[in-house]
């Protein structure tokens, strides 16, 4: 296993933390917008998911960091709202628009940010020992 | 002073990068489903340390992987405490490093009678 690993580890759940905060962007964008088929669109979040199951048996060639990231759609029940003179109006005067969840979405982006920081913490501390390791004999 | 003390701090340099390596595993997965911690048990792998030091143990048989203990399924991962492991870790690996340098001086000064 390469000395450098250390930082791939550190560099999985910073892109999963990207994307995580890149989605809670579009979903604030999309909180008021109709697509133009009228349909809603649902907000998106990403779920991540590690290889190392509980095993008895522990390999450290494992330890690889986040194996796979999965975007997910999240089920909620759209917001009618009743406006009849609106072009996306249904036949009984209602406007379907994605419900809006801010606060869910606010605390996910704050999460992302955090856990964004800490990583990049780890990653400066793996620099630190591996420039310590360099000093190894003198 | 001979052989074996620079074999017990090479020793306890790899189990620190190990170390290191698993907090910083737990630390990228603290979002992911299912997962589970694990963190190295220093206290087996010290008493393997010194087994070495005795000449119980030989050094290339020390398997650091077996003193690895995962948490009980369900367990999330403190973040905290895993910033806190990793701080304190690079600490321990710095002051391994004085260690080794140390031993190495007086190695040289052994050998050569200077300390340069």
């Amino acid at each position: 296993m390469s000395y450098l690993q250390v930082f791939d580890i550190s560099q999985s759940a910073l892109d999963y933390h990207r994307l995580r905060a890149d989605l809670m962007a579009q979903n604030l964008a999309q909180a008021r917008v109709l697509d133009a088929s009228g349909s809603v669109p649902r907000a998106r979040d990403a779920v991540a998911f590690s290889d190392t199951a509980f095993r008895s048996v522990w390999n450290s060639q494992r330890a690889g960091g986040i194996a796979r990231i999965e975007v997910v759609e999240r089920e909620a029940p759209a917001m009618l709202a009743h406006d009849p003179g609106h072009p996306q109006a249904g036949p009984e005067g209602f406007v379907a628009s994605p419900s809006l969840d801010v606060a869910w979405m606010m605390t996910t982006f704050m999460d992302a940010a955090r856990a964004y920081q800490t990583n990049v913490q780890a990653m400066n501390l793996s620099k630190q020992m591996l420039l310590d390791s360099l000093k190894l004999g003198g | 002073m001979n052989e074996t003390t620079y074999l017990v701090i090479s020793g306890a340099l790899d189990a620190a990068m190990l170390q290191h390596r698993l907090a910083v595993h737990n630390v990228s997965n603290s979002h992911s489903e299912g997962f589970v911690p694990s963190r190295l048990d220093w206290q087996n792998v010290l008493r393997d340390l010194h087994r070495v030091n005795d000449g119980t143990l030989s050094a290339a048989s020390v398997d650091l992987d077996r003193h690895v203990v995962q948490s009980m399924p369900g367990e999330v991962v403190a973040m905290e405490a895993q910033v806190s492991e990793l701080l304190q870790n690079s600490l321990r690996y710095r002051t391994l490093v004085t260690a080794f340098n140390k031993l190495h001086a007086m190695t040289t000064l052994a050998i050569t009678g200077r300390t340069t």
